[in-house]
């Protein structure tokens, strides 16, 4: 059974570590959700952006609602496991977390940018700052 | 019956009426000539001068790289864009590009640690007037591109018809609409969001607030003087055409902050 690879709009390259986790057979798709951009109030600009983007990647895409079309393309493919990129977005992580409760979904973290050596002080950019540039200027952000 | 998409188009003119034909609603809305996707990603990336950028960043018509959008959507990464900027110089001479990833970078994280936050006032407005004073709705001037400055217009439309404006602009147009037309930053930064092809609701909210003063100890604003010297050779910045700005800081915190015992010491 081949994996389903889910790339949402965090994430939109082919070099996404997502792509090394699934199974080498895993199909991969991106769900164009018109309610989606509306609520986000995305202009036609932004829309021609993405799709654009879309188009250069080796996803399918299916229009539709993002939660409805995940489980339908989950059954269709008889994915028993899901694999997306990690977000902030909170009505990404409402899918997510809902998704979870009926597929064996695994977040996977795009590629740091520094490494840290404790918890980030996000109180004010500069205190961040001078944690992250210990890092900063590393190949892959690591000593 | 699962509806799936057309990927191969003859033409960018093609790609855009398909578009526009999955948005019936938009169909007349302006479109970015910025061209999406990997391929355009690494064009930009190739571009970069991490170097010149240093030292020319705050001019309108500074080396920036253009990147926002791509690193927003993960089409290029920060790693990867930091890679390339600490092979073209030591780190003091690309200092000032890495601390820009950095910001994306540390937005990002405020994002994951509290979602919510992004739409509320991470702490009071340090203006002399409390969160209450501040209109809600963006008015239609503004929308439009109709304010009483020239500079202001120019801003609105570059933003409406390309989807980007130079960071130094947005700062501009984010404390023109909080501080001068004692608007909300959250309708101003839903109207950025909107068009921007790099808005991030992370960036764009977060760096709003800190125009605001609400991620900041002190709002920011500008003067004439400092509008001309970083973006008179691109926008329309003439003191007759923006009456508005042309004073001392001293004068203006006292008429757009006249409570502030802080900001009019």
């Amino acid at each position: 059974m081949a994996d389903l690879i889910w790339l949402h709009e965090d994430m939109l390259r082919a070099t996404h570590p997502v792509f090394a986790h699934a199974s080498d057979d895993a199909t991969a798709i991106f769900i164009w959700d018109d309610a989606y951009f509306d609520v986000a109030g995305y202009s036609l600009k932004r829309r021609v952006f993405l799709y654009e983007t879309i188009c250069q990647l080796p996803v399918d895409i299916y229009r539709g609602d993002m939660m409805a079309l995940l489980g339908q393309l989950a059954e269709a493919a008889a994915a028993q496991k899901i694999y997306t990129g990690t977000s902030p977005n909170p009505a990404l992580q409402k899918i997510m977390q809902e998704l979870s409760a009926t597929h064996e979904l695994t977040q996977i973290d795009d590629e740091p940018f520094v490494t840290l050596d404790g918890p980030a002080d996000l109180k004010r950019f500069f205190r961040y700052w001078n944690q992250a540039r210990k890092t900063a200027f590393d190949v892959d952000g690591a000593n | 019956m699962m509806e799936k998409l057309q990927k191969i188009f003859a033409d960018r003119a093609a790609l855009i009426d398909y578009v526009r034909a999955l948005s019936p609603e938009l169909a007349d809305a302006p479109v970015s000539q910025t061209v999406g996707g990997r391929q355009a990603g690494a064009a930009r990336l190739a571009q970069l001068d991490a170097q010149s950028y240093g030292s020319s960043r705050n001019y309108l018509d500074g080396a920036v790289s253009y990147l926002s959008p791509y690193i927003r959507h993960g089409i290029v990464t920060l790693n990867e864009t930091r890679n390339l900027a600490i092979q073209q110089g030591a780190p003091k001479q690309v200092e000032k590009f890495v601390q820009e990833l950095a910001w994306r970078d540390f937005w990002q994280r405020i994002y994951h640690q509290s979602p919510a936050k992004i739409w509320r006032d991470i702490e009071p407005y340090k203006t002399g007037y409390s969160a209450d004073h501040y209109a809600t709705e963006l008015p239609e001037d503004i929308r439009q591109a109709r304010t009483p400055s020239a500079a202001m217009n120019f801003f609105i439309k570059q933003l409406i018809d390309t989807g980007y404006l130079h960071n130094h602009a947005r700062m501009y147009l984010a404390a023109y609409i909080v501080h001068w037309r004692h608007i909300a930053w959250q309708a101003g930064a839903q109207f950025f969001l909107t068009h921007l092809l790099d808005g991030d609701p992370a960036s764009n909210n977060l760096s709003f607030q800190w125009v605001a003063s609400t991620f900041s100890n002190k709002p920011y604003f500008f003067n004439l003087e400092n509008l001309q010297k970083f973006a008179g050779s691109v926008a329309p910045c003439a003191a007759h055409d923006n009456v508005d700005f042309d004073d001392s800081y001293d004068a203006l915190a006292a008429r757009l902050f006249p409570h502030s015992e802080a900001l009019n010491g």
